[in-house]
């Protein structure tokens, strides 16, 4: 048993000094790329605006399927997959550059908690698991965007929803009648 | 030693020798002691135990095993004093990030009493040579977490360190993991691989010897981080805050 944990130790010794060594070598290269981020960033926040309305619109706008129905009475069947595709394309750009944002905001704050002296474990932990929620739920978006579309997931949600509203309303029927 | 290669041996001994006295001559020249005291007192330590060792296997070669895991057990606990260096000097300029690491590496050392206190204990009632190597290998291990503890800790906090420091640190972390390895090995198959694990060690630890004397030749500055502050709810709930903001979203988008 200690032999396998040994083994194991030494490899992921290896492979953390490997990580720590390529990280050190490509720091400016990294750091180009994380400018070219922030900058990529702020061009998407300046066109899709960072304002918090602005972005919910924008949200809500290529979750909705508002654009599809309207598409759909056109009867072109080319205009609607384009359209689907499209919406995909640019829903998955979103939970990316979320991703990339709960990063940056993680990042952020490590560099700003390494100098404090006041540094708490539990505050770490606590909004370490946080992120990892954050991290999951944009998992999760991500893979019923990529199987269902935008406005796909929103309708499974719609559906979801009024299914379990009825499921509610018949065991409070059944409940009153059983009352009854 | 490595046995059955007398001149591959002495070729290693004798660079292992040149090598730390390089190295420790280049501390002494460009005033590294102070920076890095408990690293070159354990070079220092290693360098005479060469010469002590070189001795004993040339005039008298029947102590020399017996002396050789004397001195090796003498070297696991110095090696302790090059991790507590990467942390103390890695972290003196983030108290942020060094109290994390102190309840890790604390966690690491009472693992490493138990532990020591087991072995012993096991070791009370028959010692061996492969008691000693049991418990160099648990010691090796012991050092391996806390090495990694503060790698996980340099790579999330993006900690800047200096050139000389991650010379340190890359030589003896490569040192610590085929050192684990060849023990482990010994432990398990006996006799019949030390002759390779001891070839094999050696050359790394040249090796590793190589990289210090390169990487620490001259001084390298001390990335500097800004002034330690104090204040860290703050930062706790600005984070928080933001992390929230944009959890809303996604929420939002999953309809939740």
């Amino acid at each position: 048993m200690m032999t396998y944990f040994s083994v194991a130790a030494a490899l992921v010794l290896f492979a953390g000094l490997a990580v720590y060594i390529l990280r050190s070598k490509y720091e400016t290269s990294l750091l180009g790329a994380r400018l070219d981020d922030s900058s990529g960033a702020r061009t998407c926040a300046a066109r899709c605006g960072e304002d918090v309305h602005v972005a919910g619109r924008v949200l809500s706008r290529v979750f909705s399927g508002e654009d599809e129905e309207f598409v759909a009475g056109l009867n072109s069947s080319r205009l609607e997959r384009l359209l689907v595709q499209e919406r995909k394309r640019l829903a998955l750009h979103w939970v990316t550059r979320k991703v990339v944002e709960a990063r940056g905001i993680m990042r952020e704050h490590a560099q700003a908690a390494r100098t404090a002296r006041d540094l708490q474990i539990s505050g770490e932990l606590q909004l370490f698991a946080r992120y990892l929620e954050l991290r999951a739920l944009c998992g999760l978006l991500f893979i019923l965007v990529t199987a269902f579309g935008p406005a796909g997931m929103q309708r499974l949600a719609a559906e979801t929803d009024a299914r379990l509203l009825r499921i509610r309303g018949g065991r409070t029927s059944t409940a009153g009648l059983t009352a009854g | 030693m490595v046995t059955g290669y007398p001149m591959v041996a002495l070729f290693v001994w004798l660079a292992g020798i040149v090598l730390e006295g390089a190295l420790l001559y280049r501390g002494w020249r460009a005033s590294q002691f102070c920076k890095f005291p408990l690293f070159y007192s354990y070079i220092g330590l290693v360098f005479l135990q060469s010469i002590f060792l070189y001795v004993v296997g040339t005039y008298y070669p029947p102590s020399y095993a017996d002396v050789y895991w004397a001195l090796e057990f003498v070297d696991v606990f110095a090696g302790c004093g090059v991790v507590l260096e990467i942390y103390r000097v890695g972290l003196q300029e983030f108290p942020g990030a060094a109290r994390l690491a102190r309840n890790g590496l604390l966690l690491v050392f009472f693992l490493t009493i138990g532990r020591v206190l087991l072995t012993a204990q096991e070791g009370s009632r028959n010692w061996s040579t492969m008691m000693t190597i049991q418990l160099e290998r648990d010691m090796r291990f012991v050092e391996i977490a806390a090495l990694l503890t503060l790698l996980v800790l340099f790579l999330c906090y993006a900690i800047p360190i200096s050139r000389n420091l991650r010379g340190i640190l890359f030589g003896y972390g490569l040192f610590l993991g085929i050192n684990i390895l060849n023990l482990t090995l010994m432990r398990r198959f006996g006799a019949d691989v030390q002759a390779l694990a001891s070839y094999v060690q050696s050359f790394t630890y040249i090796f590793v010897l190589g990289v210090w004397t390169v990487l620490l030749w001259s001084p390298s500055l001390q990335t500097a981080s800004g002034a330690p502050a104090d204040g860290y709810q703050g930062i706790l709930q600005q984070t928080n805050s933001r992390l929230g903001k944009t959890r809303s979203f996604v929420r939002g988008a999953l309809g939740l």
